[in-house]
């Protein structure tokens, strides 16, 4: 005799011993017994329960509730429960998407200032400041800095939220997971907010803000209809406008929240001693035009991408024009922390002038315009210099048959400095006869400082050509000129020209 | 299971030892006893014997019953019931037989005076008559496994496919539905597996001639399997014979037993007229429990987290959008229930009309059907259409002839099944997110009556599918035999019959491009898809014989059978895709971009010849010897097969057989026993073959190949002149026994089927530039046991109730193979190896989730990744078992997870009659059989933006978490979701099959109308089991490799039917 174990999934399996054995069966059947059994049968298979049941069976106590309902069950967690309650983010947290929230403790809110909780638009944003979509491990290394819905970023660690050590790790809940932290993380201004919102620094600040430009954003703009003329959009006016900054756009945007940067602000003193010292090299026509240019020039060197505290501050920073950018420590008035990095007012910046003010290169293959056209003499090669073992692209041109034919370079933006000129000009291809050519600035029939130079057979060093003064800040002509002769025998006509350099004199 | 299997060998053995003793014992005396023989016969013939026949229900007497020593005698009974006959001798053996009553045979045994009891016609007796290929038997005669099941007609059931049916109605033979499509029908697997890559399915005889049931060709439906046993309506069916031994006059086609199918003749001259009317509804089954749009957006936010996507990608999405002000607001925030988009209750209804009768001369008898039922999925349909003509012709005195004449046609609109992630309405409908529209959206809010087209995360939209993609198979089929019987003298007929088959399948498919994702081929992205097929059967069948039977001394009977089988059968599949019509208006492969239309084919053609011979002598009705010897030649095979002999440069298998089988409850020693009825011992030991290698493997083939431009023919594989039919040998040993006044019938077998030459693909080094080879190098046997027990419990004249049930085991064991086998299917492997089952599935196990990355580093596994580096696992990856222990999870850490073949399986089956009220029931199960839940492994493997099942809210979120549900990690580069036993899931069922009740409309017999009966039934109504798909019974492909793996057919469904049936 043998027990087959009738198929029912209800966790109170019956057991239903059937006989099989023939032998067994014989003896026992007797009239209705069957029909007993089976009517058992019948009553007993339909109280079982289908499989599925067990299956989905949310087993685990925690995955039965949502964000909102786990944050509340929390020990320790209701002054922030409450602020969920009353800012709405009760019903974000319980809805249908997974978010990760760091709860701060009932002790860390305690010191909650009012001017969070009474302001109801602050406060949303700084509950929204511990929450972040989707679910974020604890474990998870690869994520440094995430987006809250604040719309601000967020350093993690393993073990940090930002400022907050995370208390109680991995709590979850059917919609995501969240962490008891045991600080609050406040809504802080960005570096570019902070200078947008500072009193302190009103010079660095009213240069900055005065780079600010309107802008047509076509995807903000509301399209009222089109153009039966041209096809185009047209918008409706007044729309679309949005201000942008020549600042954020160029140099760095500091108004980013997604990476950290550090960020230098002159105090009003330094500020105007530093433009002061710019200033002689960007002459123009107008104060106004000078300041903003010497502004310019002075600014581009303090945005940097990196978090520095402090305390934590090299010595010497790389602005992205790769201007070394030395810091003395002592000169630091205040530092500010901002939710992407830090800004530090200075009262002193030592710039050096060679970094900040390089020497200005025209390459020879990058001609502007010539005397005339000259296509089928005109070499641009790629050669090797087996001197100083480096390739070199430059200019060449033969038999042109032109008298004192030249290749103009349109320079831009010189300041108004002194410069020693130097070229490098190569002739690698004939000892006799060597050629003469000359430079010429802004006229090509002007000698000014600047007489014929015999260009030697294969000379690769830098030719001393004389000084120049640029008086204003402003855009100029070079000329390379050659030898004012139209016969082209043998050669004795050519220009080359490696590169031009112009070293500031200061 | 396994003790019982291993004490029953030995018991069977003893009495085999113990029977084929006394048979031999009793041949001695019979031969010894010859001079004497004549002797005795004289003083019989003044020897008689009288007695009363009453009815079993109600102890009345009968009257009218005839009574007969066949060939001697014979006799009535009078109004009391009582008769006296005379007898050739004290042990011969009455026949008794009466209109309305079981035919039953009633051994003397010495005594004088009988008392007997009849049951009625319909009781599921032990003498009822069997269908042998050699003849009619009864089935107390019988030395062979067969069961004789006789339809009645199959009212109540009228449903189903001829295959269908059988479930639950012969021990041994394992009919496992395919699915729930109409016309699928079942796999009909007898007494388990007996070849890996060959045909597992029994020989089909219809009417004498072989039925060919193999679906040739492939569909361009997917996965849609073409039913041959679909063209016989069962209610055309008088008798299905399952013959589990004894097959071995059918050579190398017997291998898997047979099925022997007798169509309806008139037995009456008088004209009858049936006629049956029904409808019913099919039941959609329960939705799997995927999740709903909150649950599913909760999902999607973890898993886009997982693919690289920032932050702001993700929130950019419109499903993330929450504001209703967005464009998108209302394309992607529903709540759509896609299940109930493409299942649904659907009607069904059929017609069927019968006419017999007949002279003297010809009796004929007519039917036709009609049948018209949807499918559960949404716009599919079957249209059927049946006729058939059966006659019997008296041409002379000496000649008869006979004529089965078939055609029946049908219609079925079909949709994909199976893992056709892109067009199966049920799959899409599964994994398409919720929060998706059915039709298209404005930004107000606005519902188009156009259909949504593709979504945004690439998946067709199942509505799309169900109203526009095409998928029509049209097929008929004719089945036509005409036989001839010739009497040349009164022991001796020669006979010819000749059997027909015409098939055709005419398949159309197409794909839209609207609401449909793309398929990419080699050189083109395919947005429309086109298809259609053609396939024929052509098979002509003769068989030819000589039969001599002559009773001696009406104490031996001697039938000897001898001839020779023809079959010549040829298809042919035509197959024409085309891709990219200009509109969805435009659906024929003609329609499509010509540069991307492809035409491919299929032929076969084969000849099987059978030189048959068979003795069955029976002595004293008592001792019974059978011996067969066949002799078959087949195009198939190589001219340098092993085994077999050689005529003519051809191979030709010798399959002889020999069977015995004693009655003992005729014998003398039993004569005072009232318990015992019947009590026979039977066993057969046979050789037969299985010709499915493939009709031109055996030779060398070209192949065309294209090399940068240029056409040519390389070698298409390796020879194998030496490739022959596999071998098999069966073993039988069994008892029928019926006590109790025959109230309790049952039979027990044990089998042992050992196959040799075995077909196996062999793996071939690389440096012979083939990867395969087909030879006999294989070998597997299966035992089991099969039993059966009917009983009458209650017997009044006006209630009765019959129970049965079937109970059948086996285990397969592969014991030769030249290497492991792996296979795949639907995202499953399975093993064959020797020493284990053919095809157990191989994967992975597991052992729950890590909770932390604590865990994850104690254990310290890894993976090797898609670019090569080791990587570790992590919290919330499945722990696999590291079974080689060195810490990393690969191929050689796969294990047998899982036995698709089941402990057991069988049916109960009850029958309660109360006047004019009946009630049939039917349970069928299965027990301990392993599925491969390809659905759930999909719906759980959380790797992509598919929707989940609600299990999946169970999924590690953080560190910590004990849960057997991995993380959701999009693209799973840690194979969390590979095949492993997470997937193995135990597919016993137990299944109210059919219920149905009938009631007979009491009618006075004077009434034009003879009958009328009314009759509600249904299917499937009631299924427990363990099993998370829709449905544990499917038979996913023909083939041994895709047992048990749910790749998603459509489930089988519950149906109510009602119907009326009236007789003139």
């Amino acid at each position: 005799m043998e027990e087959m174990e009738v198929l029912c999934h209800d966790s109170k399996q019956l057991k239903l011993k059937f006989l099989k054995n023939k032998n067994m069966m014989m003896l026992t059947i007797k009239k209705y017994r069957l029909i007993v059994l089976m009517i058992a049968f019948s009553v007993f298979f339909t109280a079982c329960k289908k499989g599925w049941t067990d299956h989905n069976a949310v087993t685990d106590p925690n995955l039965n509730i949502n964000l909102y309902q786990a944050i509340k069950q929390y020990s320790g967690t209701s002054v922030f429960t409450s602020l969920l309650e009353k800012t709405g983010y009760d019903k974000i947290l319980a809805s249908s998407k997974s978010y990760t929230v760091w709860v701060p403790s009932d002790s860390a809110l305690a010191n909650l200032p009012a001017s969070i909780t009474g302001d109801t638009a602050k406060l949303k944003k700084f509950v929204a400041n511990h929450i972040a979509n989707g679910p974020v491990q604890k474990s998870d290394t690869t994520q440094k800095r995430i987006p809250v819905l604040s719309g601000k970023y967020i350093n993690i660690s393993t073990t940090q939220f930002d400022s907050a050590t995370i208390i109680s790790p991995n709590q979850y809940a059917s919609n995501g997971i969240f962490y008891k932290v045991d600080k609050y993380v406040p809504v802080i201004d960005n570096c570019w907010d902070w200078l947008n919102n500072s009193t302190t620094v009103t010079n660095s600040k009213t240069f900055l803000l005065s780079l600010n430009y309107n802008y047509f954003d076509s995807t903000k703009g509301v399209q009222i209809g089109v153009d039966p003329n041209t096809g185009l959009p047209v918008y409706q006016a007044g729309t679309g406008i949005t201000v942008r900054n020549k600042f954020l756009d160029n140099v760095m945007d500091i108004s980013d929240e997604k990476s950290e940067y550090t960020f230098i602000v002159l105090n009003d003193g330094s500020y105007t001693t530093e433009l002061t010292k710019l200033t002689p090299w960007f002459k123009t026509s107008t104060t106004d035009s000078t300041n903003t240019l010497a502004g310019s020039w002075l600014v581009k060197d303090l945005a940097f991408k990196g978090s520095y505290s402090a305390a934590k501050l090299p010595d010497t920073l790389i602005s992205q024009y790769g201007v070394k950018v030395p810091v003395d420590k002592t000169k630091i008035t205040a530092s500010y922390k901002t939710s992407n990095g830090w800004v530090h007012v200075m009262s002193q910046v030592n710039f050096n002038l060679t970094y900040k003010f390089p020497p200005l290169i025209i390459q020879g293959e990058t001609p502007t315009s010539f005397a005339a056209d000259r296509t089928a003499q005109t070499f641009y090669r790629a050669r090797w210099d087996s001197v100083n073992n480096r390739g070199f692209n430059d200019i060449l041109m033969q038999n042109y048959s032109y008298a004192s034919y030249w290749i103009n370079y349109l320079v831009k933006n010189v300041n108004s400095m002194r410069y020693n000129a130097y070229w490098v000009a190569i002739n690698d291809i004939q000892t006799t006869p060597l050629w003469t050519q000359r430079l010429a600035v802004d006229s090509t029939t002007t000698t000014g400082n600047f007489a014929y130079v015999t260009v030697a057979y294969k000379n690769y060093t830098e030719v001393s050509l004389g000084q120049i003064t640029i008086p204003r800040f402003k855009n100029i002509n070079l000329y390379v000129v050659g030898a004012n002769t139209s016969s082209s025998s043998g050669g004795g006509t050519s220009i080359s020209l490696d590169y031009i350099k112009l070293v500031p004199a200061f | 299971m396994l003790v019982p299997i291993k004490i029953i060998p030995c018991v069977m053995l003893a009495a085999a030892v113990f029977t084929a003793d006394s048979l031999y014992a009793q041949v001695q005396k019979a031969t010894g006893g010859k001079n004497t023989s004549k002797d005795n016969s004289i003083t019989a013939n003044a020897l008689t014997v009288s007695g009363t026949i009453k009815d079993a229900a109600t102890g009345k007497p009968l009257p009218t019953i005839n009574i007969s020593v066949v060939n001697f005698s014979a006799a009535l009974t009078d109004e009391k019931g009582n008769f006296t006959i005379k007898i050739p001798n004290k042990s011969a053996t009455l026949k008794v037989e009466g209109e309305g009553f079981q035919t039953k045979e009633i051994p003397l045994k010495g005594q004088k005076t009988i008392v007997a009891s009849l049951y009625e016609e319909s009781y599921n007796s032990i003498y009822d008559n069997v269908k042998l290929p050699n003849g009619d038997k009864l089935g107390s005669q019988t030395v062979y496994a067969a069961t004789s099941i006789y339809t009645d007609g199959n009212w109540g059931r009228n449903n189903e496919t001829a295959d269908g049916f059988l479930q639950g109605k012969a021990s041994g033979l394992n009919a496992t539905m395919r699915s729930g499509t109409p016309n699928a029908g079942a796999y009909l697997a007898l007494r388990g597996i007996n070849s890996l890559y060959a045909n597992n399915q029994p020989l089909i005889v219809v009417d004498g001639a072989i039925f060919d049931i193999n679906d040739y060709g492939t569909s361009v439906i997917a996965n849609h399997y073409t039913n041959a046993l679909a063209t016989i309506d069962p209610k055309d069916i008088e008798n299905i014979t399952v013959l589990k031994d004894g097959s071995a006059t059918y050579g190398t086609k017997g291998a898997n037993g047979v099925i022997i199918i007798t169509t309806n003749h008139a037995k009456q001259l008088a004209t009858k007229i049936d006629f049956a009317a029904y409808a019913g509804i099919n039941y959609a089954p329960a939705d799997l429990p995927v999740m709903k749009a909150a649950d599913y957006r909760v999902y999607l936010s973890d898993v886009l987290k997982t693919r690289g996507w920032t932050d702001a990608q993700i929130q950019a999405q419109p499903y993330m959008n929450d504001n209703t002000s967005n464009a998108d607001y209302y394309r992607y925030h529903n709540e759509t229930n896609w299940q109930d988009q493409v299942l649904a209750n659907t009607p069904t209804n059929n017609y069927y009309l019968k006419v017999t009768g007949g002279d003297n001369i010809a009796k004929y008898a007519l039917s036709m059907g009609y049948m018209q039922g949807n499918g559960i999925t949404k716009s599919t349909s079957l249209k059927k259409y049946s006729v058939r003509f059966n006659s019997d012709l008296n041409i002379s005195k000496r000649l008869t002839a006979a004529t089965n004449l078939s055609f029946t046609y049908y219609e079925h609109n079909l949709k994909d099944q199976g893992l056709t992630p892109k067009t199966n309405p049920v799959y899409l409908a599964l994994v398409k997110a919720p929060f998706l529209p059915i039709n298209q959206i404005d930004d107000k809010g606005v519902v188009s009556p156009n259909i949504a087209d593709t979504d945004t995360f690439g998946v067709s939209n199942p509505s799309a599918v169900i109203a526009n993609m095409i998928d029509n198979s049209k097929s008929y089929r004719f089945y036509g035999t005409v036989s001839f019987k010739y009497k040349l003298t009164n022991s001796i007929n020669i006979g010819t019959l000749l059997g027909l088959t015409f098939d055709k399948t005419r398949e159309q498919r197409f794909v839209p491009r609207k609401g449909v994702a793309n398929d990419t081929l080699a050189n083109a992205i395919a947005d429309s898809r086109m298809a259609g097929s053609v396939k024929r059967l052509n098979a002509l069948y003769n068989e030819t014989y000589f039969e001599f039977a002559k009773k001696y001394n009406y104490t031996s009977d001697l039938n000897i059978r001898a001839g020779l089988r023809f079959l010549n059968s040829s298809n042919e599949q035509d197959i024409a895709l085309g891709y990219n019509s200009a509109t969805d208006d435009f659906i024929s492969v003609g329609t499509g971009v010509t540069s991307l239309r492809k035409v491919m084919g299929d032929i076969g053609k084969y000849t099987w010849l059978n030189y048959y011979a068979s003795v069955d002598y029976a002595f004293k009705n008592r001792y019974f010897l059978s011996a067969n010897v066949a002799v078959d030649g087949s195009s198939r095979f190589g001219p340098d097969a092993v085994q077999g002999i050689k005529i003519g440069g051809n191979s030709f298998a010798v399959m002889p057989s020999v069977a015995a089988g004693w009655l003992i409850s005729s014998e003398k020693f039993l004569a005072d026993n009232k318990f015992i009825d019947v009590l026979k011992l039977r066993a057969s030991l046979s050789k037969t073959g299985n010709d499915d290698i493939g009709n031109y493997t055996y030779k060398q083939s070209y192949v065309a190949q294209n090399l940068l431009g240029v056409q040519g023919l390389v070698r298409g594989n390796i020879a194998n002149p030496a490739l022959q039919w596999e071998d098999n040998t069966k073993f039988n040993i069994g008892a029928d026994v019926a006590i109790l006044n025959e109230r309790l019938n049952f039979s027990i077998d044990y089998y042992n089927n050992k196959t040799n030459k075995m077909l196996v693909f062999e793996t071939l080094p690389s440096a012979s530039g083939f990867s395969t080879v087909v030879n006999n190098s294989g070998a597997m046997k299966t035992t089991g046991i099969d039993f059966n027990v009917n009983a009458r419990i209650i017997n009044k004249k006006s209630l009765k109730l019959d129970a049965g049930v079937i109970l059948m085991l086996y285990r397969n064991k592969v014991t030769s193979l030249p290497a492991d086998i792996v296979t795949n299917y639907g995202g499953a492997s399975m093993l064959s190896t020797v020493g284990s089952s053919g095809a157990v599935f191989y994967g992975y196990q597991t052992r729950g989730v890590f909770a932390t990355d604590a865990d994850a580093s104690t254990a310290a596994l890894t993976k090797k990744s898609a670019n090569g580096t080791m990587v570790g696992y992590g919290a919330g990856d499945v722990r696999f078992v590291d079974v080689n222990g060195d810490h990393i999870i690969d191929d050689k850490d796969k294990v047998q997870i899982g036995n698709p073949n089941p402990d057991f399986t069988g049916a109960f089956t009850s029958k309660l009659t109360y006047k004019s009220f009946s009630l049939d029931v039917l349970f069928t199960f299965s027990k301990g059989n392993k599925i491969y839940n390809g659905i759930r492994a999909n719906l759980e493997a959380q790797s992509d933006a598919d929707n989940q099942l609600l299990s999946v809210n169970n999924r590690w979120r953080t560190q910590g978490q004990v849960t057997n549900m991995p993380k959701a990690t999009w693209g799973d580069p840690m194979g969390n979701s590979s095949f492993s036993d997470r997937w193995i899931e135990d597919g016993s069922f137990l299944r109210l099959k059919t219920i149905s009740a009938n009631y007979n409309l009491p009618l006075k017999s004077t009434y034009l109308v003879k009958y009328i009966s009314f009759y509600v039934t249904g299917n499937n109504l009631l299924t427990f089991t363990k099993y998370l798909g829709y449905d544990p019974e499917f038979y996913s492909a023909e083939t041994m490799f895709a047992r048990g793996v749910d790749v998603g057919l459509e489930p089988n469904y519950k149906s109510v039917i009602g119907g009326i049936r009236i007789g003139l």
